[in-house]
């Protein structure tokens, strides 16, 4: 007898995300109207726009499944299913993944229509948009799994803002220690060394980058899934 | 043995669980108490719900550690307060279980539903609350499990609708190998389902018994105070003061029918022995 949980749980899973997704349609269908006049009304220019709205738009129906998952006592029938908690984790991952993914799609499908000049330029763009948004949900996922709801969302938040605020700080700090001078030499070389890269050297560091920030993002969230009780 | 809890404990700020349990191939155990008492702690624990803080617990004939997500294939769960997200459908679920569990029949358990009048199309959040309590059992039992684990299944269920479900349970029992745990308020219930019950009082268990040795060996006896002060009381187990006298539970009804045949002595039931448990005095503590 072939044996249930593993890849046939988190198929479960999946069937069980895209059914929900089927309910919400009318937000999906939303999301792609905004896109067509965006594009009617600022033609190519507005594309960056348009792919950060639709990547980080498709990126957050991943988090409210989460919270469909917890709403009224859910995921405790969810847990007694043929899945583990590392499934369960993994699958919203692989969920997240799909997403963002149809999100750049689907926000690059006009682009490629309107056939503009530097279409190169623009894929790029866009692959550097989509690699910022996977690690923008490697951050949330785990904000989501432990918060869960709204809670969630007003800690991903004061994540953001205390990042910003780091930034902040430490050009502050730098330009201070290091003299604004030193400083502009230093953040300059390293602009100077990424702009020297080719296509493919910027791509491998990115990847690396976000397979790091997944493995180590996955692994707190399997933790985080772990320790919970329903 | 499909279940076998050995001393698992688990503590909560005002409440510590601490529960050994058996559940034997072919049978149906139910498991009863107050609210509060630690029902359906003990059923998280089984379903690993909730991490435990000592003990051991063999499910399936697995010990903990053997125990794995696929292994849950073979239960099928009925949770109190839990279900799937009542924004799905009939069909919803059907094609989620059937991508979930290898031997999830989707035929039959869509003839089901039909059978008692499901509408396939319509979300489960505005099922009646019998209606959702029909549909919990049903899917629990759609999947060929091993051993059903039922928190309160007939709650919110009419008399026939209630009467239905339990023919269902003793249908599912019919292949050999199932085994069910179940709790339930309504005493009728499992007087008239389960094999044997335990009784579980502030987290801990206080008695088990086979139901049929409650049904025929266990009385309860209405005495007035004379006729207690002249009573034989080795075979008293349990005591509460009422205005008459005592009601007093006795699991030797016979030795009190042929030697005390003026006494008032009722079959003993479910309910009385759960009432004169957690009322009464226990006999053995007063000496």
């Amino acid at each position: 007898m072939k044996r249930a949980g593993g890849f046939k749980g988190i198929k479960g899973l999946l069937v069980k995300d895209f059914k929900f997704f089927l309910q919400n349609k009318t937000l999906l269908g939303v999301l792609l109207m905004i896109e067509a006049v965006f594009f009617a009304m600022q033609g190519i220019s507005g594309a960056t726009f348009v792919m950060i709205y639709m990547m980080m738009g498709t990126g957050m129906l991943v988090l409210s499944t989460i919270t469909m998952d917890e709403y009224d006592k859910n995921m405790a029938f969810l847990m007694t299913m043929p899945v583990s908690r590392k499934d369960y984790v993994l699958e919203k991952y692989v969920l997240s993944l799909l997403c963002v993914l149809f999100g750049w799609v689907m926000a690059l499908l006009p682009c490629l229509l309107l056939k503009p000049d530097g279409m190169g330029k623009l894929l790029a763009q866009s692959l550097g948009i989509l690699a910022v948004m996977v690690l923008l949900q490697m951050l949330a996922l785990p904000a989501q799994l432990k918060f869960g709801g709204e809670r969630g969302r007003v800690v991903l938040a004061c994540i953001f803002a205390v990042a910003a605020l780091a930034v902040v700080f430490a050009k502050k700090a730098g330009g201070r220690y290091m003299g604004p001078e030193r400083m502009q030499t230093w953040a300059g070389r390293i602009g100077e060394a990424v702009y020297k890269m080719d296509m493919a050297e910027t791509g491998c560091i990115a990847a690396v980058i976000c397979v790091v920030c997944f493995a180590v993002s996955f692994w707190i969230s399997k933790g985080i899934m772990e320790k919970k009780e329903f | 043995m499909l279940l076998k809890l050995e001393n698992v404990k688990k503590t909560y700020q005002n409440f510590t669980l601490h529960c050994s349990m058996e559940v034997k191939e072919g049978c149906i155990t139910g498991l009863i108490g107050a609210n509060g008492a630690g029902k359906s702690t003990t059923f998280k624990a089984v379903l690993g719900l909730i991490h435990t803080d000592g003990g051991t617990m063999e499910r399936l004939g697995k010990k903990q550690g053997e125990f794995t997500a696929k292994d849950r294939e073979e239960i099928g769960v009925v949770l109190a307060e839990s279900t799937f997200c009542g924004t799905f459908t009939i069909k919803d679920t059907a094609a989620i279980m059937e991508n979930m569990y290898e031997r999830f029949d989707k035929k039959k358990f869509l003839e089901k539903c039909t059978k008692y009048d499901f509408p396939t199309d319509k979300q489960i959040r505005e099922f009646s609350t019998g209606m959702k309590a029909k549909f919990k059992l049903l899917s629990a039992m759609s999947h060929e499990a091993r051993l059903l684990i039922l928190d309160e299944p007939t709650v919110g269920l009419d008399n026939v609708a209630r009467s239905e479900m339990l023919d269902e349970m003793r249908q599912y029992m019919e292949e050999e190998g199932r085994a069910i745990l179940i709790s339930s308020h309504i005493s009728q219930d499992l007087e008239g389902l389960c094999d044997d019950l335990y009784f579980i009082r502030n987290g801990e268990i206080i008695f088990h018994e086979d139901t049929d040795v409650i049904l025929s060996d266990y009385a309860v006896l209405k005495v007035g105070r004379q006729q207690y002060a002249e009573l034989d009381k080795r075979y008293i187990d349990y005591r509460k003061e009422e205005s008459f006298g005592y009601r007093l539970l006795t699991r030797e009804k016979q030795f009190y029918l042929d030697n005390y045949p003026s006494l008032a002595v009722e079959k003993g039931n479910i309910d009385d022995v759960m009432l004169l448990m957690v009322k009464g005095e226990k006999m053995e503590e007063m000496s």
